[in-house]
């Protein structure tokens, strides 16, 4: 009775360990982003962005780094961390969401809508990302460009600069996935 | 019997419950271990006066106004200057400072009261977060002054009217016959540490050694303790304090002397930086500022010296 019992237990356990193999990894996705003003325009790249995907359950998570974000010039990334996104405070940004309609058999290139929630700064918001999906062999590519306010982050602008640093930053993404293997 | 079940299900349960994290769960421990170097212990090369810790990324140049202005005292009840714009005096000191690579910078500056200054500092060690946890960043400097006038200095009691007397002479305590007479050099190790995201403190051992004496009774090299903070008030705003401190045989014997002081705020943003402080020197060279300031530091004129710096940053290298 009693080993039968530990049996029953096991079952959900093996299958638990049989899941692992069902998600995909992105250790090196590259999330950039743009301000586009009338007096600078503001650059950014961060190409150690972490994402797992799980295309079983179409959810997919994303964690950004804030502090892994490289500007042109050495001050702006200075400013970016201590002044604006508050790293120290807030190192990192995530998103947390599901891809609508995801069909993850389909081999080649489906345009999707992402719904999950963006996390910056401690402040939540949901959002819905447009993105590319591709499926080739054995791995997943996503990318796709959205937009974000930063007056939703709360990401103050003083007033001297308010024509070099855009209200709307333009946020582009490229991630690539391979089997997630612990 | 009993037991082993115990534990499987123990196990079991917390199994279970690691698994049912989500997918960002997840990730955290995905999360390789990632060391991040501590960034802006100070905003500037200088805390205020003197250096920070800071170096400036490569190809990085700042440049600089420091300007002093501060008011005549009475002495003996006799107004002896008066100018009616903001104060009675001003001195002012313009610089530049380049960063050769990312821990080596070099700079030099030249004041209004005909004192040349250089100095280059080097990174030793990066404060750093994460995996690899260092405590304290530590920077190297080497520096130096010029005077292409003679300083004079008062021979009296440290009291800010007798600078002012004419009735006694003043008379330099260094010797002005040769090139190395008006040269000090000066030797620093800067060891700060950010200890919160807002908080700063910085502990400046400094070795000066002057390159001539026009009195015995004075030492050649002088040892003293630089005391810096930083306390950030803002998104851009900080607050600032520096001291210097000299055992009393240390410092120089014929006169007397006090530590530089300064309390003030900074503002920075964009390329600019610009700082209001209240100190008690009017001079710019370190190790003048430090081995020669007759002054304490207090409200009355003479003695306050209201400092305002203006550092402006380029960028001659873009990534």
């Amino acid at each position: 009775m009693n080993r039968q019992l530990c049996l029953l237990l096991l079952i959900p356990l093996l299958l638990g360990f049989s899941k692992k193999g069902d998600k995909y990894i992105s250790r090196n996705g590259n999330v950039t982003f743009f301000s586009y003003a009338s007096a600078e325009n503001i650059k950014a790249a961060n190409n150690q962005v972490l994402s797992l995907l799980e295309p079983k359950t179409d959810k997919i998570a994303i964690s950004i780094l804030m502090r892994a974000f490289e500007f042109e010039k050495s001050l702006m990334q200075e400013h970016f961390n201590d002044s604006y996104i508050e790293s120290e405070q807030f190192p990192k940004a995530t998103f947390e969401g599901t891809i609508l309609n995801f069909d993850k058999d389909f081999s080649g290139t489906q345009t999707k809508i992402i719904k999950g929630d963006f996390t910056l700064r401690g402040i939540t918001k949901p959002v819905k990302i447009k993105a590319d999906i591709t499926k080739t062999f054995n791995s997943y590519l996503i990318s796709g460009e959205t937009e974000l306010n930063i007056k939703d982050y709360k990401i103050k602008v003083p007033q001297i600069l308010a024509n070099r640093i855009a209200q709307t930053v333009k946020i582009s993404f490229n991630f690539k996935y391979k089997h997630y293997e612990k | 019997m009993k037991n082993s079940i115990l534990v499987i299900t123990l196990f079991y349960l917390g199994w279970t419950s690691i698994y049912s994290q989500g997918l960002l769960d997840e990730l955290y421990f995905e999360e390789k271990e990632y060391t991040e170097t501590v960034q802006s212990t100070f905003k500037m090369l200088r805390i205020g006066m003197f250096h920070s810790v800071e170096t400036r990324k490569q190809g990085v140049l700042e440049l600089s106004a420091y300007t002093r202005y501060w008011n005549i005292p009475e002495v003996d009840g006799q107004v002896i200057e008066r100018n009616s714009f903001a104060s009675d005096r001003m001195s002012a000191r313009f610089g530049a400072d380049l960063a050769l690579t990312d821990k080596f910078t070099i700079g030099g500056g030249w004041a209004s009261n005909g004192v040349l200054d250089g100095y280059f500092k080097h990174r030793i060690i990066q404060q750093s977060s994460g995996k690899k946890k260092i405590p304290v960043s530590i920077t190297g400097l080497i520096g130096g002054s010029h005077r292409l006038e003679n300083i004079e200095n008062i021979p009296g009691d440290g009291s800010a009217t007798s600078i002012y007397d004419t009735s006694v002479a003043n008379t330099s305590i260094n010797l002005e016959n040769s090139f190395t007479a008006k040269t000090n050099v000066y030797a620093q190790l800067l060891i700060a540490s950010k200890l919160d995201r807002s908080f700063s403190l910085q502990l400046s051992p400094t070795f000066i050694y002057r390159g001539s004496n026009r009195f015995q009774e004075n030492p050649d090299a002088h040892f003293a303790i630089g005391l810096g903070g930083r306390y950030k008030t803002g998104k851009h705003t900080s607050l600032f304090s520096e001291y210097y401190w000299m055992p009393k045989s240390s410092a120089l014997q014929n006169i007397e002397t006090f530590g530089p002081f300064s309390l003030g705020m900074n503002w920075e943003v964009s390329k600019v930086q610009i700082q209001l402080f209240l100190t008690n020197t009017g001079n710019y060279a370190e190790d003048l500022v430090i081995t020669e300031t007759p002054v304490n530091f207090n409200f009355k004129d003479g003695n306050l010296f209201f400092g305002w710096n203006f550092i402006y940053v380029l960028h001659l290298k873009k990534k």
